[in-house]
C-alpha cells in the first residue's frame, strides 16, 4: 500500500506541475472537464491504493458477459456445452 | 500537439498497419489456435473479410465528409443529442482499450521477463512514455512509425526465418477435425481484436493532407492486407513449429523466438525479440491515447487538447491497475465480452452513420432528379 501511495502521489505531483500553468490560461469549459477528469482520477486512485474493488468500468462490461456467452453458444454449441 | 497537423496517406496507412499488427501479432495466434486448432487460418480470413467491410464503411464516410472527423459528421448527420448518446459508450470503451493494451504488456513482462517486478511499476513507466508520445502529436508519431514499423516487421521476419528448420508442415493437418463451429468461434475472437477496432481511425482520417485524399482508400486497404498476411504467417508458422501446443502457449511469436538455435551462435534471443514486439504494443497504446484525446476534445468542444493528455493517461493507468487484474478474468473479457462490446460501442455508431449518410445522399439525389 505504501508503494502504491507513493507512486500515485509522485505521478499526481508531476501531472499538476505540468498542467497548472496550462490550467490557469484555459477556457472555463476546459477547466470544468479537467476538474471532472481529476475527480474520476481521485476515485480510481483510491481504489488502487486501498486495493479494494469498487464500481468501475468492468462492472458495466460484465453486464454484457451473459449475452456474449449466449452468442458464443450460438456460434459453437459444442464448445459451450463441453 | 500543434494545430492543423497533417500527414500523408502513406504515413496514415503506416500508423494503421502498426496499430493493427502491433499487439495482435503477439497475442492473437495462441487463442485462435486454442479455439480452432489447425483451422485458425480460416478464422483469420473470416475476421479479415469482416474487417474489410468495416474499412469500406469507414472510407465511405471519409469520402462523404473528407474534412470532418467522426464527431463532426455525427453531429451533422444525427444531431447533438443523439451523437452524445451514441458516442458515450465509444468514449468509455476507448478509455479501457488503452488500459487493456497496457494490462497485456504488464502481463507479458510479468510472465516472461520481469517476474518479480510489481505490475504497477511497469505500467507506470509505460504510461509516462505513452503520454509523452501522444503529447508530441500525430506528425511526430507518423515519422516514428516508419522506423518502428521496419524494426517490428524486421524482427517478425527474422524470427519466422530462423525457426525454419523446426517447421513440420504435417502439423497443419487435419484442418477441420471438429467442424466449422470452433473456426467461427475463433473468427469471432479475431474480429473482436483487432479488426473491429479499426473504426476508431474515423477520428484521425481528416488529418490527411489534401493532395493525398484520393489515395487513402488504396493505401488503407493495402495496410489491412499486409496486416492479415503477417498475422496469417505468424499463425501458420506457430502451428508448424508448436503443433498441438500452439493453443496452450501464450505469446506464440515469443515462444518461437525462444526456440531459435543456430550453431550455438544465435540462441536465447527471445528478450531482444520481446522488446521489439513491445514496440508494437507501445505504439498502439500511444496512438489510441492520441485518438482518445482528439475525440474527447471534439466531443466536449474543448479549446485545448494538451490539457487532457496527462489526466486521461493517468485515468487509463488507474483503469489498467484496478480492472481485470486477474489473468483469467482478462482472458474471459478479451475472448468472450470484447467482441460484443466493440460491436456495440465502436462498430454500431459507424455503421449507423454510414447508413444514414447513404440514405440521405440517395434521397437528395432523388429530389434533384
Amino acid at each position: 500500500m505504501f508503494g502504491r501511495l507513493i507512486c500515485v502521489l509522485v505521478l499526481a505531483a508531476a501531472m499538476l506541475a505540468c498542467d497548472i500553468p496550462k490550467f490557469k490560461i484555459a477556457a472555463p469549459r476546459d477547466r470544468v472537464v479537467y476538474g471532472a477528469l481529476f475527480g474520476i482520477l481521485t476515485y480510481l486512485s483510491f481504489l488502487f491504493v486501498a486495493s479494494i474493488h469498487g464500481p468501475n468500468v468492468d462492472s458495466v462490461f460484465n453486464l454484457l458477459a451473459a449475452p456474449a456467452k449466449q452468442i458464443i453458444q450460438w456460434i459453437d454449441p459444442a464448445k459451450s456445452s463441453s | 500537439m500543434r494545430k492543423q497537423e497533417r500527414i500523408s496517406s502513406v504515413q496514415m496507412s503506416m500508423l494503421f498497419l502498426i496499430f493493427m499488427t502491433g499487439s495482435s501479432i503477439v497475442i492473437i495466434p495462441a487463442p485462435l489456435t486454442g479455439m480452432a486448432g489447425n483451422g485458425a487460418w480460416i478464422s483469420l480470413l473470416i475476421a479479415y473479410t469482416l474487417g474489410m467491410l468495416l474499412m469500406t464503411a469507414l472510407l465511405y464516410l471519409y469520402k462523404q465528409f473528407p474534412d470532418q472527423s467522426l464527431v463532426e459528421y455525427s453531429r451533422i448527420t444525427l444531431g447533438n443529442g443523439l451523437t452524445m448518446i451514441l458516442l458515450l459508450p465509444f468514449t468509455c470503451v476507448m478509455f479501457w482499450n488503452v488500459a487493456g493494451i497496457v494490462i497485456e504488456i504488464g502481463t507479458f513482462f510479468k510472465s516472461t521477463m520481469l517476474k518479480e517486478t510489481p505490475t504497477y511499476a511497469v505500467s507506470t513507466l509505460f504510461f509516462i512514455t505513452i503520454a509523452l508520445s501522444a503529447l508530441a502529436g500525430i506528425e511526430v508519431m507518423a515519422r516514428m512509425a516508419a522506423v518502428l514499423l521496419a524494426l517490428m516487421f524486421g524482427c517478425i521476419i527474422l524470427v519466422l526465418a530462423l525457426v525454419g528448420p523446426l517447421y513440420h508442415p504435417e502439423y497443419l493437418l487435419p484442418v477441420l477435425p471438429d467442424g466449422i463451429g470452433p473456426v467461427l468461434h475463433a473468427a469471432y475472437i479475431a474480429y473482436g481484436f483487432p479488426y473491429s477496432e479499426l473504426v476508431i481511425f474515423a477520428v484521425v482520417l481528416p488529418l490527411i493532407k489534401a493532395k493525398d485524399k484520393s489515395k487513402v482508400g488504396k493505401h488503407m486497404y493495402l495496410a489491412l492486407i499486409v496486416n492479415t498476411l503477417t498475422t496469417l504467417a505468424s499463425v501458420i508458422c506457430s502451428i508448424m513449429v508448436l503443433g498441438p501446443l500452439s493453443g496452450d502457449l501464450k505469446y506464440s511469436l515469443y515462444q518461437l523466438a525462444r526456440l531459435i538455435f543456430v550453431q550455438e551462435i544465435i540462441e536465447r534471443i527471445e528478450s531482444v525479440i520481446g522488446f521489439s514486439l513491445i514496440v508494437g504494443f507501445y505504439f498502439k497504446a500511444s496512438l489510441l491515447l492520441l485518438i482518445l484525446i482528439k475525440f474527447l476534445a471534439q466531443l466536449l468542444r474543448l479549446n485545448s487538447e494538451r490539457l487532457l493528455v496527462f489526466p486521461v493517461a493517468f485515468i487509463c493507468l488507474m483503469l489498467s491497475l484496478t480492472t481485470y487484474t486477474n489473468e483469467a478474468d482478462l482472458e474471459e473479457v478479451v475472448n468472450i465480452t470484447w467482441p460484443l462490446l466493440n460491436n456495440i460501442a465502436y462498430v454500431l455508431p459507424v455503421l449507423l452513420l454510414a447508413l444514414v449518410a447513404f440514405i440521405r445522399k440517395h434521397r437528395k439525389g432523388d429530389k434533384i432528379d
